[in-house]
């Protein structure tokens, strides 16, 4: 059995080495890891500390918690771009009702995350009802509830003067950082629910094929629906975090999440298409995007070479998103 | 002499599978081909390398006697070969013409498309083939058979020498076929030379001058058509005798359990009455688009019957949607395996467990791995399903092996009645029989088995009762032992002759 093994090992590391495009498209994401890592902590004394790391793990939270649920949402139909803007929601809901307002923090927060729901499912239910991209829906959505925000604070930012409402962003258990608690929370949530619930493998049947799940029983619009209201649901939280971390409610917050979650998940090898992926490879996407900031940031590197950074990162994704599918149909 | 066409020792391997060795064959001028043999054979593959869209490992390929490399699709174009695939290449919106001079549009002096003369070419074209098809009409309003013969046009648009196809038949009514094989008998008139690929060995003896046969990657033989019967060309294929294609024996059927009674579907597609009783197979013939789609999908409530009763046991069913259909244990295995069965970039584990996520999972919730894999593996035995692991991705299994996976999907979900399109379109011979097996034995177990068939020879081949269907109607029920190929067809074209013929 052992030699057997042994010999199917052999057998691919004789292939890759052959095929090395095959072994990047496969294992890519590690290399570009470990690389940066390498790179970084070379070239800076900080980087590989652990205080870092902690650091690297609190900047990437927001992105991580809105990744998980992207992950599924991208696999079960398509990507969310609304989360960014429910992100800036949260916070300034909590504003209005708690600051401005003199509600108590946990209406705040409990009305915050009840909305972020009610918008994941009114991009469901309208990406369903009338079978429209999820893509152009939520960009619509995006837009809406980014200029409810700015309505809801009257355009400014409110700080957040207490202690409560930043808890979620500052506050430790068992000196872990709890955003980094939550975060990494979502992901074992997520992982679970996607490969061990009916629910989850309904997920991937229907981002697979559509039709073909419908035809074999599926719910696939509850499911979607429900997809959703999790990435609604879990852009809120991280709105309530970045209030924490932030120390204010800010309306113009998050403008690039959407698009830094779908890199992160893109780069996590989960495909496009639908169908095929995993929240575990979106956590190192994450990271790898968490790494990139935080090293450029301690090379003195403007943040504006951040962003072009990241573009550059999610066209590679999709363009290594593309070759696996191109390589996987090839082979008959 | 020299070929139109020569492969040499053609190999082809992908990763560790070695899925084309040393395969040779020859093309003459003006001669149609057949290629045949069970899907993987290898017959894609090396359709594949004429056409430049795979490179060969080694081997050589010769055209008029010269080596020629291809190693892109436009190599291949520019040597005149064209192949026309199962799935057609058109753009569905656009009309005949523009489909058929896509890419070389004839412009006029502004550098705009000149319609009138685009127009002008197509109607030429076409009367030369013998085809008749308005050039105006947009594709996506004409037929698939219509389709196949715009598609041969666009190929022969351009100096054509070799036309290689796949497949042509496989969603054309018998009608349909013979009008496509005038217009291939045309070409080989013509001197071009033609590469015939199908399943159906009728067509092969009907069309081919030789036929050869791949098994496993390898070239078997190449042999005269008049020269061999069906079973010798089923034994190189296979490599053994299949015994007979269609094992069914008919046993004495018992009480009804499914049944049928006034169904109103759709204005075409009304007052519909049927039965299947225990241990019988149910058959609906007739050409494409007499109805068989709209009674299908109406079975499993989607849409649901407009008006009429289902029985199941006695008991009267009621389907108003896709899920009801499911909880009730009807399966339907659509006539479209890629759109609507396969979950293209998953495991077979999971195209087979699909319907059945939540039977197989622990309080409805969460899932087995151990259960999805015994249960799997039960499949993979029971249906004799050649796969490398269960985790091989579904669209690199051949066509056969998919078709009994789809089934399978149903059948761990405990079904009353299944549903079957075309059960056995682009399936290879050596499958087709393990299927009609699988058919025999659910029905002897009770469940109601309700195939609905474009092809002649497999409803008579497997049915114990045949409805014949023309234009949405049930034109005759007509059981086995009265059956025969002339009586389906008149019941078939029945109100096509009625109104003087069409």
């Amino acid at each position: 059995m052992v030699s057997k093994i042994k010999k199917e090992t052999m057998t691919q590391v004789k292939y890759y080495l052959k095929n090395p495009v095959d072994f990047f498209i496969k294992y890519g994401l590690f290399v570009i890891f470990f690389v940066m890592v390498l790179f970084f902590s070379i070239r800076t004394n900080y980087f590989f500390q652990l205080k870092n790391f902690k650091n690297i793990l609190i900047a990437v939270s927001v992105i991580g918690v809105i990744s998980t649920a992207m992950t599924a949402a991208i696999i079960g139909r398509g990507p969310d771009l609304t989360v960014g803007s429910i992100v800036a929601m949260s916070g300034c809901i909590v504003a209005n009702l708690v600051l401005m307002n003199g509600y108590p923090w946990y209406v705040g927060m409990i009305v915050a995350l009840l909305v972020g729901i009610l918008i994941g499912f009114l991009n469901g239910l309208i990406i369903v009802k009338f079978d429209l991209s999820s893509l152009i829906v939520t960009l619509g959505m995006m837009n809406v509830v980014r200029g409810l925000s700015f309505i809801l604070v009257n355009g400014t930012a409110v700080f957040a003067n207490d202690y409560r409402l930043l808890y979620l962003g500052r506050a430790s258990w068992l000196g872990i950082p709890l955003p980094i608690i939550i975060v990494l929370f979502s992901f074992a949530l997520i992982d679970f629910i996607l490969r061990y619930t009916v629910f989850g493998r309904q997920v991937f049947s229907s981002g697979g094929n559509r039709v073909a799940a419908r035809l074999a029983g599926i719910n696939v619009n509850k499911n979607t629906i429900i997809l959703f209201v999790i990435s609604g649901f879990m852009a809120s939280v991280a709105g309530l975090i970045t209030v924490g971390i932030g120390g204010a409610a800010m309306p113009y917050v998050g403008e690039s999440y959407a698009l830094d979650a779908v890199t992160a998940v893109l780069l996590g090898g989960t495909t496009l298409a639908g169908g095929k992926g995993s929240v575990r490879m979106t956590l190192l996407g994450v990271l790898i995007i968490g790494i990139l900031n935080n090293g450029m940031t301690l090379m003195n590197v403007q943040t504006y070479w951040q962003i072009t950074a990241k573009g550059a990162f999610l066209i590679f994704a999709i363009i290594l998103d593309s070759l696996q599918y191109q390589r996987k149909l090839s082979i008959v | 002499m020299d070929y139109a066409l020569s492969a040499r020792k053609i190999n082809k391997s992908f990763g560790s599978a070695h899925v084309l060795r040393d395969v040779s064959f020859d093309l003459k001028k003006g001669e149609i081909h057949g290629l045949l043999g069970e899907n993987g054979a290898g017959k894609s593959t090396l359709i594949k390398i004429m056409s430049g869209d795979y490179y060969m490992d080694s081997g050589e390929i010769l055209m008029d006697g010269e080596v020629v490399n291809i190693s892109k699709p436009s190599d291949s174009l520019a040597k005149g070969i064209r192949v026309i695939y199962q799935e057609f290449n058109l753009v569905k919106t656009l009309s005949v013409a523009e489909n058929i001079f896509i890419g070389e549009m004839p412009l006029t002096k502004f550098g705009l498309v000149d319609k009138k003369e685009m127009n002008r070419w197509a109607e030429e074209l076409l009367a030369e083939l013998g085809i008749e098809v308005d050039v105006n009409e947009i594709v996506q309003n004409i037929s698939v058979a219509e389709q196949q013969l715009v598609e041969i046009a666009k190929a022969l648009s351009k100096q054509a020498q070799i036309l290689i196809m796949d497949e042509p038949t496989a969603a054309l009514s018998d009608q349909e076929t013979s009008k496509l094989f005038d217009v291939v008998r045309g070409l080989k008139a013509r001197g071009k030379s033609v590469i015939f690929i199908t399943h159906r060995l009728s067509e092969q003896f009907e069309m081919a001058d030789r036929i050869t046969v791949l098994r496993d990657g390898q070239t078997i033989g190449t042999v005269n058509s008049k020269d061999v019967n069906d079973d010798d060309l089923v034994r190189m294929m296979v490599g053994r005798d299949v015994g007979d294609l269609y094992p069914r024996h008919f046993g004495t059927p018992g009480e009804i359990i499914f049944e049928a009674k006034n169904l109103h579907i759709s204005e075409r597609v009304n007052d519909i009455s049927f039965n299947i009783r225990r241990g019988e197979i149910v058959s609906f013939f007739g050409l494409m688009g007499a109805g068989q789609e709209a009674i299908c999908k109406a079975l499993i409530g989607d849409p649901p019957i407009q008006s009429g009763t289902l029985f199941l046991n006695g008991e009267e069913l009621v389907i108003r949607n896709l899920r009801e259909a499911n909880k009730k244990g009807i399966g339907y295995v659509s006539s479209d395996r890629k759109q609507e069965g396969l979950l293209p970039l998953m495991s077979l584990t999971s195209n087979i467990t699909t319907a059945a996520f939540r039977k197989l999972a622990k309080f409805r919730i969460f899932t087995q791995k151990k259960v999805e894999t015994k249960v799997t593996q039960n499949w993979i035995d029971r249906m004799n399903i050649r796969c490398r692991s269960q985790q091989q991705h579904i669209s690199s299994l051949s066509g056969g092996n998919q078709q009994k996976a789809m089934i399978s999907r149903w059948l761990s979900n405990d079904i009353k009645l299944l549903i079957l399109n075309m059960p056995t379109r682009g399936v290879d011979v050596g499958a087709k029989a393990e299927i009609y097996t699988i058919l025999e034995e659910l029905a002897n177990n009770g469940v109601a088995v309700l195939v609905f068939s474009l092809e002649l020879l497999e409803v008579l081949g497997i049915s114990d009762r045949i409805y014949v269907l023309c234009e949405g109607d049930i034109t005759a029920e007509v059981p086995i032992k009265e059956a025969n190929q002339d009586i389906l067809m008149k019941h078939a074209v029945a109100k096509f002759l009625h109104f003087g013929g069409k």
